[in-house]
């Protein structure tokens, strides 16, 4: 039986999945990012959306998503410099929406390595983000460490990076484990949009056919 | 006269989220003011303080330290100065020993080892936490962790301490040692800045109240005054210590100053007597 190798993410599908999941991907974003801000969690929960996207339909779709989502939600904040946290939803649609081409995105395994990639990537460009946007502290739960460093005498950078490497582990945990849980449960057929190749055997398609 | 240390010109705060919490507050702080700030949650209490040291940035308005715009000086340089001791212990440890937790401050802040060390060793003795040196702070009971992060503040000595609800979860002991402290900050000269809803204890340990409601300053003055303040207290939604409100029902509210604290009380109806 011979075997060739297909891309299952160029259907006539894909457009419509990509007009639907883009704004559901910011909504979720949204919806999370409020939850976490209205009970000062020491979270975000702004990338759940972005990053279920990605592992859905890959990288390039989870990051327009994800900075749809920073865009969206800056211009309703008042403070179109906080767009630039859209860097941090990009690297996590990118590491997402690549390890699920590239196949790694299947096991438990997958997922942690994926959390500790994201949220150190978070952590890394997050930090100095937020040095620039909002001197540090930006409002949310992570400020309360943030703060408590910079009142110990940290310096505001590395206050900024080392609170937010805790709190990202948890935060980016849900995300990537959200995303790993309803891509394992896609059909088959749905797994592939993120355009990852696809071994079946052709004579058994033929034959079905 | 006291030289000025802080002062807010109309600041204003408004969180990301859209809540003003500070509307306009002009404010003076000296150097040597035992201060409590007092006032419902929400009232700007917590706002107001963290922009004495940078923590947080104007939304308008200007808040000066030492004469100068804190936007224009770096939150650690303010941090030296303006040591800030936060309501819950848990935001403010960050190490795995309480030890390496009161040598974190002074080290961030450039001491040498040897001062370090003594700095250390000076805290350990006043607070009396040598037991505890290395133990993980935060396995400690809640009134202990309160001790360590006073005293993490206190190992580098900043010209004012910012208490933030220091009685919440203290335990008698914890008071007795939390006001030698403050007393002893006050007579070497520091400024001792308390934000507390613990009305008794705010009375017998502050030489001058400021009362906030809804991101403004409604009074501002020596407790024996405020205390007797029945519009301010009442819009401020805040009572007056039990014995002030005790002497006040004996009096029929007709008394000039407000009696503070147990012993003054009993001064008071002593004298009478005779």
């Amino acid at each position: 039986m011979g075997m060739r190798t297909i891309d299952s993410s160029k259907g006539k599908m894909r457009t419509t999945y990509m007009a639907i999941l883009i704004p559901l991907g910011i909504a979720i974003n949204f919806v999370g990012g409020q939850i976490a801000s209205r009970l000062a969690l020491p979270l975000f929960l702004d990338s759940i959306g972005t990053a279920i996207v990605a592992a859905i339909m890959g990288p390039f779709v989870g990051a327009v998503s994800g900075v749809g989502f920073n865009i969206i939600s800056s211009i309703i904040g008042g403070n179109i410099l906080s767009s630039l946290f859209g860097i941090c939803n990009i690297a996590t649609a990118f590491i997402v929406g690549f390890m699920t081409r590239a196949g790694k995105f299947k096991t438990v395994v997958h997922a942690i390595i994926a959390t500790v990639a994201v949220a150190l990537a978070n952590a890394l460009l997050g930090a100095p983000i937020a040095v620039v946007v909002y001197g540090g502290i930006q409002g949310g739960g992570v400020d309360l460490l943030v703060a408590g460093m910079l009142s110990l005498g940290r310096d505001i950078l590395s206050a900024a990076f080392l609170a937010r490497v805790p709190i990202n582990l948890v935060d980016k945990g849900i995300a990537v484990f959200a995303a790993w849980l309803i891509l394992m449960r896609l059909p088959d057929s749905l797994k592939n949009l993120a355009g990852g190749k696809k071994k079946i055997e052709e004579e058994q398609e033929e034959e079905s056919n | 006269m006291k030289e000025c240390i802080i002062q807010t010109q109309d600041l204003v705060h408004t969180y990301p989220t859209g809540v003003t919490a500070l509307k306009g507050v002009n404010l003076s702080i000296y150097r040597n003011d035992k201060i409590s700030i007092i006032g419902q949650n929400g009232s700007g209490k917590t706002t107001i303080v963290r922009h004495f040291n940078g923590l947080l940035k104007p939304t308008s308005g200007k808040v000066l330290l030492y004469g100068t715009d804190t936007t224009q000086q770096k939150v650690g340089e303010m941090s030296r100065k303006v040591g800030y001791v936060f309501q819950n212990p848990s935001h403010q440890m960050f190490c795995t020993t309480v030890k390496d937790e009161l040598e974190a401050a002074p080290k961030n802040f450039g001491f040498t080892a040897q001062e370090t060390k003594d700095a250390v060793e000076e805290v350990v003795e006043l607070m009396n936490i040598k037991d505890v040196l290395n133990v993980h702070p935060l396995t400690l009971d809640y009134t202990t962790k309160k001790i360590v992060t006073i005293a993490s503040v206190l190992t580098f000595k900043p010209d004012v301490l910012i208490l933030d609800e220091p009685t919440g979860g203290l335990d008698e002991a914890g008071r007795v040692m939390l006001t030698n402290i403050i007393e002893m900050m006050h007579r070497n000269g520091h400024t001792v800045i308390m934000i507390s809803h613990d009305m008794d204890y705010v009375a017998e340990n502050s030489d001058r109240i400021i009362v906030m409601c809804e991101g403004e300053i409604i009074d501002d003055g020596v407790p024996e005054d405020i205390f007797l303040n029945a519009p301010v207290l009442q819009r401020a939604q805040l009572e007056p210590p039990q014995i002030t409100q005790l002497d006040l029902y004996l009096e029929n509210g007709n008394q000039s100053r407000a009696i503070l604290s147990v012993k003054d009380f009993v001064d008071k109806y002593k004298q009478n007597i005779n």
